[in-house]
C-alpha cells in the first residue's frame, strides 16, 4: 500500500443494491460490487452501508421480529427532604426519563456521605465549625456542610463521595427596621420592606456565594459560613462596603480535609475575619491553590474594597499573593475607596443609599460587582457602566466573563432634580431612577455546565402625587409640600446554560416608592409632620400573582445538569400612616408600617410560606437545552440534591 | 507510539465502541455517549451492551453489532 492511499481517508457510504448474487456478492448503485459479511438475507432495493467493498449490515441468528423491552436508562438522585429547612430525611430516587421512583435499597452502589448537616446553635459563635453539634451524619469524613446550594462529589461509576449542600434563601426584598428618638425620651421603631433589586437604591450592590466544598485528589477543600446571632444565622459582613450595600458572606477560614487523616482540618487561613466573597479551586502541576476575594483596611474599618484576591498554595500554606479591583481602571485607585458616605467625591447617603449628586461624579464608569470566580478565574458578575455625567447606565450578566444578557445604554430617569445643585442638604437630592437590574443568584461550573441563575428587574412606570402634609426644609426656608413618588418594576427570573437563556414563567410586581419635599415654600394649611421615611424607599408587592424563586439546587452528570428551585408567593405591603408621636412636643410622623394583617415581619420564603407554591426539577443537556422537566417529591422542603449516573 | 497506531490516528477510523444505554423498539438504541444510533444488526441487544458502531461518510453514527 503506498503511501498516498494509506493517508486517504475512507468512510462507509450509503449505497443500493441492484443485484443479488447467489455468492453473496451484490452490485450496488454506483456500478461497484460488494459483498456481504453474514448470512444476512439481503433484497434489491436494500440502502446499506458499504465499506471497502463489504455490506455493514448483520444477522446473528434469524430475522423474525424480535421485540426489544425498554431499559432502563436509570440516574440516581438522592436528597434530603422534610418539613422545614432543618430536616434531614435522605430519599433515595430512580430517575428514568422524567419519572421518579423512590428506592430504598442501592444495589451495586458505593456511596459515602462526607457532610453533616443541620447545625445546632449553641448560642456561641464558633470560628471552626466542628465545634458545633449537627443533627444527622454521613458514613463518611463528617465536614460540615456548605450552603452554596452546589454539590460536590467525586465518583466512579457505582463508588462515589459526596456533600449534599443546603440552598440559600434568596429573598427579594429586604427587611428594614428603622429606630427614631425623639426629644422627650420618646423613641418608636417602625419596620418596612424595601426591593432588593432596587432601581432608585444603591445601585452598586453585590452579592456574592462564597462557600464552596470541592473534591480534590487527595481530601476535601471547604470553605463553610460562619454562623453569628440568635439562632445562628448567617453572618454577613456588610459594614466594609456600606455605600455599595455589599452583602457578602464572612468566611474566615479554608479547610482541607484530607482523607487519609479522617476529620483533621488543615487550616489554611486562619481568623482572617475581614475575608469576604469568592474563591474558587485550581490544580496546576499539583500544587493546589485557593483563591479568593478579600477586603482589607483603609485607614479605618470605613474602607471598603472587597475584592482584593489573595492566592493560597495549600503545599506551602502561604499567600502567594495576587489582587484584582472592583473597577475596571486600576490605575485609577481613587473609585476604590468607600468611606463615609462618599465615593472619591461622590456623594452617597449612607442612610439612604441613594446617589444625590451625579454631576461632577468620579464613581468609576465601570465596575463589576462578581458573584463568583471559576476554577480558572475567569468571573460571574454584574457589570455597571455609565457615562461620567451619569445620564446612561448600561448593566449586563456575564457567566464565565462571557456576556449573557446586557440592558444596553439606557437612559436615567432624573426626577425632581433641583438645579442648580447649590444645597448640601441631602434631602432636597434627585431622585435617579435605572431601567434595569440584575442579581445573579446561583452559578454552576462543571466541565460540561457553565449555568446562571439570575434575575431581572425592568421600569415600567413612574408617577407622583402631593400629600396633605408639609415638612420643614432648611435650604428653602420654610415649610414645603411632600410628595410621594411610586416606581413600578416588574422583576422576572431566568436559566442560562451553556450558551442559551430560558425565562422562567414566574414575574413579580413591584411598586417602589419615595417621599421628598418640593422645592418651593407650602402656602396652603396641611398638617406639618415630621417623617424619617424622607427618602428612603419602601417596597409594596400586593397582587397575589407575584412569585419569587430561591432555594436554588444545582447538580450535574456528565451529560446533564439539574436545576432544582421552589417558587413562593410574594404578598406583602407597608401602608403610609400618620401618627402623633408625641404630644407634649407636637411631633406628627409620616411612616410606612409594614402591614403584619397577613404575613408578620419580616416575611420569610423560608419561614412564613411553609408550602412551596411550585417546585421545579429541570434537566438540562449540554446543548444548553431543556431537556426534560421531573415531577419533585411533593415534601415541604429539599435541603439536599445530587444527581448521579452510573456511567460516570 | 506503534506506527499503524499513529497512522490510524492521522487518517481516522471508522469504528468506535460504545455502551448501549437505553434500548429503543424502533432500533434507535441511546447509546452512553449521549449519541442516539440506529442498529445495522437483529442482534438481540440490551442496555449495557458494548457495541462496535461505525460512521459513515455524514459522521452519523450506526450500532454495527455487540461486542461480546
Amino acid at each position: 500500500m503506498n503511501l498516498r492511499k494509506l493517508f486517504k481517508i475512507e468512510w462507509p457510504k450509503w449505497k443500493v443494491i441492484r443485484l443479488v448474487g447467489n455468492s453473496g456478492r451484490c452490485i450496488m448503485d454506483d456500478g461497484t460490487i460488494a459483498r456481504k459479511i453474514s448470512n444476512v438475507q439481503l433484497k434489491v432495493g436494500d440502502k446499506v452501508l458499504v465499506y471497502l467493498n463489504q455490506i455493514l449490515k448483520i444477522h446473528v441468528e434469524d430475522i423474525r421480529y424480535v421485540p426489544l423491552m425498554r431499559a432502563i436508562g436509570e440516574l440516581l438522585i438522592i436528597c434530603h427532604v422534610g418539613d422545614t429547612t432543618g430536616s434531614f430525611i435522605k430519599k433515595y430516587y430512580n430517575l428514568i426519563n422524567s419519572t421518579l421512583t423512590e428506592i430504598n435499597s442501592l444495589i451495586g452502589w458505593t456511596l459515602t456521605d462526607d457532610g453533616k448537616y443541620g447545625l445546632i446553635w449553641d448560642g456561641e459563635i464558633h470560628d471552626d465549625p466542628d465545634d458545633y453539634a449537627y443533627l444527622v451524619e454521613g458514613n463518611g469524613m463528617n465536614v460540615a456542610s456548605v450552603i452554596n446550594g452546589m454539590v460536590a462529589k467525586q465518583q466512579t461509576g457505582k463508588q462515589a463521595r459526596y456533600l449534599l449542600n443546603t440552598a440559600m434563601e434568596d429573598e427579594i426584598f429586604k427587611p428594614w427596621t428603622y429606630q427614631v428618638i425623639l426629644p422627650g425620651s420618646y423613641d418608636y421603631t417602625y419596620n418596612f420592606l424595601q426591593l432588593e433589586d432596587s432601581l432608585i437604591f444603591a445601585p452598586y450592590r453585590m452579592k456574592s456565594k462564597p462557600f464552596i466544598s470541592r473534591y480534590v485528589d487527595d481530601g476535601i477543600i471547604t470553605i463553610p459560613h460562619q454562623w453569628a446571632g440568635a439562632n445562628g444565622t448567617l453572618y454577613f459582613n456588610s459594614y466594609q462596603s456600606d455605600s455599595f450595600i455589599d452583602s457578602i458572606p464572612v468566611t474566615p477560614r479554608i479547610y482541607y480535609s484530607l482523607f487519609d487523616e479522617g476529620r483533621t482540618y488543615k487550616e489554611i487561613s486562619g481568623d482572617d475575619a475581614s475575608v469576604g466573597a469568592v474563591n474558587y479551586y485550581e490544580d496546576a502541576d499539583k500544587i493546589q491553590d485557593i483563591i479568593r476575594a478579600d477586603t482589607f483596611l483603609w485607614y479605618t474599618s470605613e474602607m471598603a474594597e472587597p475584592i482584593q484576591k489573595e492566592k493560597y498554595s495549600f503545599t506551602e500554606e502561604t499567600i502567594m499573593g495576587d489582587e484584582y479591583h472592583r473597577c475596571s481602571d486600576p490605575e485609577n485607585n481613587e473609585c476604590y475607596f468607600v468611606d463615609g458616605g462618599t465615593i472619591s467625591g461622590q456623594t452617597i447617603d449612607p442612610v439612604t443609599h441613594l446617589i444625590t449628586d451625579t454631576g461632577l461624579s468620579t464613581i468609576a464608569n465601570d465596575i463589576k460587582l462578581i458573584f463568583s470566580v471559576c476554577e480558572g478565574g475567569e468571573l460571574d458578575y454584574i457589570r455597571s457602566q455609565k457615562d461620567t455625567e451619569m445620564t446612561t447606565f448600561n448593566t449586563g450578566v456575564y457567566c464565565k466573563d462571557t456576556l449573557i444578557e446586557e440592558s444596553g445604554d439606557e437612559d436615567i430617569i432624573n426626577l425632581y432634580r433641583n438645579t442648580p445643585p447649590t444645597f448640601a442638604e441631602y434631602n432636597r437630592c434627585p431622585l435617579y431612577v435605572r431601567k434595569t437590574c440584575y442579581q445573579i443568584l446561583q452559578s454552576h461550573h462543571s466541565e460540561n455546565f457553565d449555568a446562571l441563575v439570575y434575575r431581572k428587574t425592568k421600569y415600567v412606570s413612574h408617577d407622583s402625587e402631593l400629600l396633605d402634609y408639609m415638612i420643614y426644609r432648611s435650604w428653602v426656608g420654610d415649610y414645603v409640600q411632600v410628595r410621594k413618588t411610586n416606581i413600578v418594576s416588574i422583576t422576572t427570573f431566568h436559566i442560562y446554560v451553556n450558551g442559551k437563556i430560558h425565562n422562567l414563567p414566574y414575574e413579580c410586581n413591584n411598586t417602589e416608592y419615595h417621599l421628598t419635599g418640593l422645592a418651593e415654600a407650602y402656602t396652603g394649611d396641611p398638617l406639618p409632620i415630621t417623617t424619617y421615611l424622607q427618602a428612603l424607599p419602601w417596597l409594596d408587592v400586593e397582587n397575589a400573582d407575584n412569585s419569587n424563586i430561591t432555594r436554588i439546587f444545582t447538580t450535574e452528570t456528565k451529560e446533564k445538569l439539574l436545576i432544582g428551585l421552589d417558587v413562593f408567593p410574594v404578598v406583602f405591603k407597608n401602608n403610609i400612616t400618620y401618627t402623633l408621636r408625641n404630644e407634649y412636643w407636637g411631633y406628627y410622623t409620616l411612616d410606612a408600617i409594614y402591614d403584619d394583617s397577613e404575613v408578620s415581619f419580616p416575611p420569610s420564603s423560608d419561614s412564613t410560606y411553609e408550602n412551596v407554591s411550585t417546585r421545579k426539577w429541570m434537566l438540562f443537556n449540554e446543548q444548553g437545552d431543556l431537556d426534560t422537566e421531573i415531577t419533585p417529591p411533593d415534601y415541604k422542603r429539599i435541603n439536599g440534591l445530587i444527581l448521579l449516573n452510573p456511567k460516570d | 507510539m506503534d506506527i499503524k497506531k499513529l497512522l490510524k490516528k492521522l487518517i481516522g477510523e471508522p469504528f468506535g465502541e460504545d455502551v448501549i444505554f437505553i434500548v429503543r423498539n424502533n432500533g434507535n438504541h441511546v447509546l452512553s455517549s449521549g449519541k442516539v444510533a440506529p442498529v445495522l444488526t437483529d442482534e438481540r441487544l440490551k442496555s449495557g451492551d458494548r457495541v462496535i458502531t461505525v460512521k459513515d461518510d455524514q459522521g452519523k453514527v450506526f450500532i454495527l453489532s455487540g461486542k461480546k
